[in-house]
């Protein structure tokens, strides 16, 4: 039985469970020693000892007996929730996550959390104050991040789905750089409550899973509003299935994404194909500019950092987490956040002080949030005309290990396709689209008007069915 | 554009971070913060100037409390006595 339970669907899994040709606890017992097995993959920061298994009158949650993993910046009580930072090591969260409570009520089983970047600052999983994931296509390669763990995860067959979290394309390019499907919600969408906070104004709790079905499923689980996350949309979420495609729907391919500079020869090639694969479904394709596209990295740089270095003042060695010795009380805090935070979380701090301190606030903060202003103003103007816009997620496949530690800023424009997305507010699908000639995963981006996640789910759908990338599995991690 | 972050602007910004900088990490921070900044002053060279109109809404709850413990919070502390917080005395000699 065992061997059909790896890189099975939630569907799947979801009969052999309900036609008790294998138990919860089975399922659950084998994800785990595959965790354990595959540990040097480097996905998680721990796999608890002993999961919690859903009560049997769970059992007709949707998720019912479905083990998954969280990511180490989503809280879940008695656990340690550590963001992949010293500063955090022993931090056990005294309460859980609404998403965690919800994936609970649901059946889900959570067995254990997600390596990251340090506190979701990153786009290699390599700034983890532990170890980095490594992607399972290629291990000398990163997944991408800063939700790298869980994507690892997810594509090596390890767990049937994971949570993420997005700023700035956290969820859609380690998505895309390991062959999987990654949703970035509405902003408001799903609860931040239990969520460590990078840049309150952007940030979403996003899902990883293999198909675009299983991740609909999930996401039925952790949707819609909570009275805890003052920014949860207070409005019914449309949950239709997956499977029915309305007719008459428009897409919109953002020229000027596909003709921006640099971008990888493959990855244009795979997503010329993946337009072609729209058209024959009978779907019309418009050919548009998004203005804006080429300014919102620098807009999204100075938001995300002003409020990085807000939320992540209140790591100060008083009220919980690591504490350096030192006789004065700024001594402490100064030597504890030296000590404890890593050199790319100092370093967003850094900037985000800058831009937001006198004589340069103006200059930066103020012109940010007029970018802000005018990427929503075009992407809501575009969604008049048109259902859902595709483009790439990335300009380049998984790259190696160390590849831009003389070129920080580059690693940092890992975001140039996905950050307006966040900047808008509105929803995004990353769904495998190809492969290189070497067999690395190419992946491509659906984008919806807010609350337009079913669409997202419709549209990823249909071009899943017509293509045979989201059957295909890293090596290596067979049973 | 490029904006130069001198090295008496990055130890400022530490102090006001509340982060102490070591020695031979200054450098290579300096040459960072230039990057990203120089990078980000692209904002000011946007064509367009948008009317913001700010239609944000607040969210209101009761100011209501609810049974939890505070043992579990205080224990979280790295110092604590009693129901207070222990931290090192707060004037520099």
């Amino acid at each position: 039985m065992s061997n059909q339970l790896a890189f099975a669907s939630i569907e799947k899994i979801s009969s052999l469970i309900r036609e008790k040709k294998v138990s919860v606890s089975e399922v659950c017992t084998y994800f785990k020693k595959r965790l354990e097995k595959y540990s040097a993959l480097g996905s998680t920061l721990e796999v608890y000892e002993k999961p919690q298994l859903p009560e049997q009158v769970k059992e007709n949650g949707i998720l019912y007996g479905i083990p998954g993993l969280r990511k180490d910046n989503i809280c879940h009580k008695g656990y340690l929730t550590t963001c992949a930072s010293k500063i955090l090591k022993n931090y056990q969260s005294p309460y859980s996550a609404t998403v965690i409570e919800k994936l609970e009520d649901a059946g889900a089983v959570i067995l254990g959390r997600a390596n990251m970047d340090e506190f979701a600052m990153g786009s290699s999983n390599e700034t983890s104050a532990y170890f980095p994931a490594k992607n399972p296509w290629d291990q000398s390669r990163v997944p991408g991040g800063s939700s790298g763990g869980s994507a690892a995860a997810v594509a090596a067959g390890l767990v049937p789905w994971a949570l993420g979290s997005e700023t700035g394309g956290s969820v859609r390019q380690p998505s895309a750089l390991t062959g999987i499907v990654g949703l970035k919600p509405t902003y408001g969408r799903i609860s931040r409550y239990g969520l460590v906070a990078y840049a309150s104004s952007l940030d979403q709790v996003g899902i990883f899973a293999k198909t675009v079905k299983d991740n609909s499923l999930v996401f039925q689980a952790i949707a819609g509003h909570d009275s805890k996350d003052s920014t949860s949309l207070p409005v019914p979420v449309d949950f239709s299935s997956c499977e029915t495609l309305p007719n008459g729907l428009t897409i919109g391919v953002i020229e000027n994404a596909i003709n921006a500079d640099g971008i990888d020869p493959e990855i244009r090639s795979s997503f010329e194909e993946m337009i072609k694969v729209y058209e024959k479904l009978g779907i019309k394709v418009k050919r548009i500019k998004l203005e804006s596209l080429d300014f919102a990295p620098a807009a999204y740089f100075i938001i995300s950092r002003a409020e990085a270095a807000s939320n992540l003042a209140r790591f100060d060695g008083v009220k919980y987490g690591f504490r350096a010795d030192a006789d004065s009380l700024n001594k402490m805090y100064c030597q504890t956040r030296e000590e404890g935070f890593g050199q790319e979380v100092r370093l967003r701090i850094l900037a985000g002080n800058y831009v937001l301190s006198a004589g340069h606030s103006a200059q930066f903060y103020a012109n940010a949030k007029n970018v802000q202003a005018w990427v929503k103003n075009e992407v809501k103007s575009i969604f008049e005309s048109i259902d859902a816009l595709v483009l790439p997620v990335h300009a380049a496949p998984a790259f190696k290990f160390g590849a831009f530690v003389k070129n920080k800023l580059q690693l940092d424009l890992q975001d140039y396709y996905t950050c307006f997305v966040n900047l808008a507010g509105v929803p995004a699908l990353a769904v495998p689209c190809g492969q290189t000639k070497a067999g690395l995963p190419i992946g491509f981006q659906i984008v919806g008007s807010h609350g337009a996640e079913s669409l997202l789910y419709k549209l990823g759908y249909a071009y899943e069915k017509e293509t045979p990338w989201h059957t295909m599995n890293p090596s290596g991690f067979e049973d | 554009m490029t904006t130069e972050i001198t090295r008496e602007e990055l130890l400022a910004l530490a102090a006001m971070s509340k982060i102490e900088l070591q020695e031979d990490e200054i450098a290579d921070l300096q040459l960072q913060l230039k990057d990203i900044i120089s990078y980000a002053a692209r904002v000011s060279e946007c064509p367009e100037q948008v009317q913001q109109s700010s239609k944000l809404i607040n969210i209101w709850r009761e100011d209501s409390s609810k049974n939890s413990s505070p043992e579990l919070f205080l224990d979280l502390a790295p110092q604590r006595e009693e129901n207070y917080f222990v931290v090192p005395k707060v004037l520099d000699k």
